[in-house]
């Protein structure tokens, strides 16, 4: 059990400023939001077929962002693409999160004809010593949560065997998911944490909308300051 | 970085700066550009509704900020953060190098914060014998300069490949070419080196959420995400406002931001981190600490410039100024450049020594229209000259008899008619070439840099009953 933080700073004097100067406008303050989203974002259940253009939407937004997205047919097809990513990118090591989707996948075995090992979290059980391997990592393997098709953006709330740092560190990452998972936009996301997580939000999410980049010297679009540079979505027909 | 007091003086040097001028009107007019692009995909119309839904979000959580901020702190202190309620910068700045000091820090990386800048942190942690790396590669780029962010998002827009070649040599042990994918590619190694060895990080905070004890960080390079993956120990210092009721407010914000900034539909990285990484977690900090900073934030509660607490720091009325893509980010002088550093300088720092900024405006209201919260820019710096007038009540006789006169002269036909005969009479020796080249200050002073013809032989209202007489035959 987490214990209780600490606060610095005279609590009282800090808020009694604070109320003393608001003051109340002729009319009487604005009220809240109730519903902040409401009309700005596609609200709707999606059908199967659906989910199949969204599938598409997905595919260019990640596309224009300079990412690379397919669509897979089957778990078969879905392993065969993996192997041809590591080919391509010559990688030789990978880590993935500990998701009982991916262990479905037995990529451990799978990879050894690529000659790719890839290596599930925990890398090991300390700072010390985990730092290190997961630096020398090629690649990240996740399964997303859910991805939103209007932006091109993964969700991915981590947990002790999903931790961020395997789609952060790494220049390659790969992220698996289902037509199921697909949803239009932040409606439906923020309606599903609302109703699965109330307000105990997991410790990190993360929304990754494409390749990292910058544009700091001279306004020229760069690709992978510091993220991922290459990032890969496969996309497989939900049952 | 030094700044000369005088803004005359800083808006001249940069005038004269023609690479920097060039830079700065590239890079304004990329983002702005960009924005157009994004607003014209969202249509115009759904476009003000975001705006109108931001406006609102926004008013509300300002007039009820010490509500949520309460809401806030309990709930980042139950899920075991520490939080630090700073009154001034020096408040914040003692309890981050206290902090840095207690657990022996020595190697301190930030990711971009504005607030920071504000607060000078970096100095008083280099004092202590921390080394601080910023980590934003814009932010890099200037601390190896040893300057200040010249723009709110792209804080080294000033600086063109050659620049950056060489202060970067100046890190590296091989030369580096001018390439800018070479100098981006030397920038990861070398600051990814840095992050595997961080005892500190810091943060700064686009969003806390007060619902749920939450703070979101955008990044487009994903150094942020880094340094909150990587640091046992996380820092984060927001401003006091930039906060949020609940994660549907965040969801209209963040679409406006990457919008508004770039003209992304969403920045690559956003994160959204409730602090300490549960025991089982391996990655994440064992220890966070909220720096909520007031720092003169609080004095603007209920006065007329209440609403430039509704900032979100998007940088869209820095690129769609006319003044600031001609004189850059520093001659502003301090941290925040552009029309909302013109209203937030002489607000935070005291009208005596930035009101002069109230005047690096044309009052056009370019920055009023591509506010994302709807933040009235140019009315605030109207009201800021009359304040800097108040204050200084300087020429205050002089100009009462001035305006009195002219008043007088001003409401009758004959008084108004018999005066500009008389100035038509009198004004030879101050007329050449058929302008009004000389005169007495303050005339002097309007007449450097602008032209006023020399008034004319003949009067409109002496031509008119001829043209009228005209027009009836």
């Amino acid at each position: 059990m987490m214990g209780l933080g600490v606060l610095t700073g005279d609590r009282q004097s800090f808020f009694s400023g604070l109320r003393k100067n608001i003051k109340t406008p002729l009319g009487g303050k604005a009220k809240r939001v109730e519903n902040p989203m409401d009309g700005l974002f596609t609200e709707r259940e999606t059908t199967a077929e659906e989910r199949n253009e969204l599938r598409n939407r997905f595919i260019d937004e990640w596309t224009t962002l300079g990412g690379k997205a397919f669509a897979v047919k089957d778990r078969n097809e879905l392993v065969q693409a993996l192997k041809g990513i590591l080919q391509e990118r010559n990688i030789q090591k990978a880590m993935r999160w500990d998701h009982p989707e991916l262990e479905k996948l037995k990529l451990e075995e799978a990879f050894l004809d690529v000659q790719s090992m890839v290596t599930k979290w925990p890398l090991a059980t300390t700072y010390g010593e985990w730092i290190g391997k997961a630096a020398a990592m090629e690649a990240g393997i996740v399964w997303a949560d859910m991805a939103m098709a209007e932006t091109g953006t993964l969700v991915l709330p981590a947990s002790a065997s999903q931790p961020t740092s395997v789609c952060i560190l790494p220049s390659t990452l790969i992220a698996i998911f289902t037509t199921a998972q697909l949803v239009d936009g932040f409606s439906a996301v923020i309606q599903t944490f609302k109703k699965r997580y109330g307000t105990k939000l997991p410790t990190t999410t993360t929304f990754i909308t494409g390749p990292s980049r910058t544009t700091d010297i001279e306004m020229v679009l760069t690709i992978g300051v510091h993220g991922s540079k290459y990032v890969y979505a496969l996309i497989l027909d939900e049952e | 970085m030094h700044f000369e007091p005088s803004f005359h003086k800083r808006y001249h040097k940069a005038l004269r700066d023609q690479a920097m001028i060039k830079a700065v009107k590239l890079g304004t007019g990329r983002l702005r550009g960009q924005r157009a692009t994004a607003v014209e995909a969202v249509g115009k119309e759904r476009w003000m509704e975001f705006r109108d839904r931001a406006e609102a979000i926004r008013l509300h959580v300002i007039q009820h900020l010490d509500q949520y901020l309460e809401q806030l702190v309990d709930n980042v202190l139950k899920k075991g953060g520490h939080v630090c309620l700073a009154k001034t910068g020096e408040e914040a700045v003692q309890y981050i190098t206290s902090l840095a000091k207690k657990k022996n820090a020595k190697a301190i990386i930030k990711s971009k914060s504005m607030v920071s800048e504000e607060i000078h942190l970096n100095p008083a942690l280099e004092k202590e014998g921390c080394n601080v790396i910023e980590s934003d590669l814009g932010e890099w780029i200037i601390q190896l300069a040893g300057e200040t962010p010249s723009h709110i998002i792209a804080p080294a827009m000033h600086k063109n490949r050659l620049q950056v070649a060489e202060l970067f040599n100046a890190v590296s042990e091989e030369k580096l070419s001018t390439e800018i994918a070479d100098l981006c590619g030397f920038a990861r190694k070398h600051l990814r080196e840095k992050f595997l060895g961080i005892d500190i990080g810091i943060t700064g905070c686009n969003f806390a959420i007060a619902d749920s004890g939450a703070i979101t960080l955008c990044t487009n390079e994903g150094n942020a995400r880094i340094i909150s993956a990587l640091s046992p120990t996380l820092v984060t210092i927001m401003g006091m406002e930039r906060i949020l009721p609940s994660i549907d407010d965040l969801a209209v914000m963040l679409s406006l931001l990457a919008r508004s900034a770039t003209g992304q539909k969403l920045t690559v990285y956003n994160t959204l981190s409730t602090g300490v990484r549960n025991e089982e977690e391996l990655d994440g900090p064992q220890e966070f600490h909220l720096v909520i900073v007031d720092n003169g934030r609080s004095k603007l509660l209920g006065t007329k410039y209440e609403k430039v607490l509704n900032c979100i720091r998007c940088g869209s009325c820095l690129n769609a100024c006319p003044v600031y893509r001609n004189i850059g980010g520093h001659a502003y002088g301090w941290v925040y450049p552009g029309p909302i550093g013109a209203v937030l300088s002489p607000l935070y720092q005291g009208i005596d020594k930035f009101g002069e900024l109230a005047y690096a405006t044309t009052l056009c209201g370019a920055c009023t229209f591509a506010c994302p919260v709807k933040i009235p820019l140019h009315d605030m710096l109207y009201a800021l000259r009359n304040d800097k007038v108040e204050l200084e009540k300087k020429g205050e006789l002089a100009e009462d008899i001035a305006y009195k006169g002219w008043s007088a002269v001003f409401a009758t036909m004959s008084r108004y008619r018999f005066s500009v005969r008389m100035a038509r009479r009198f004004q030879f020796p101050l007329v050449k070439a058929g302008k009004i080249a000389y005169g007495p200050p303050p005339i002097s002073e309007w007449l450097k840099h602008r032209d006023m013809p020399a008034l004319p032989d003949q009067f409109f209202h002496e031509i008119w009953p001829n043209l009228h007489q005209d027009r009836k035959e």
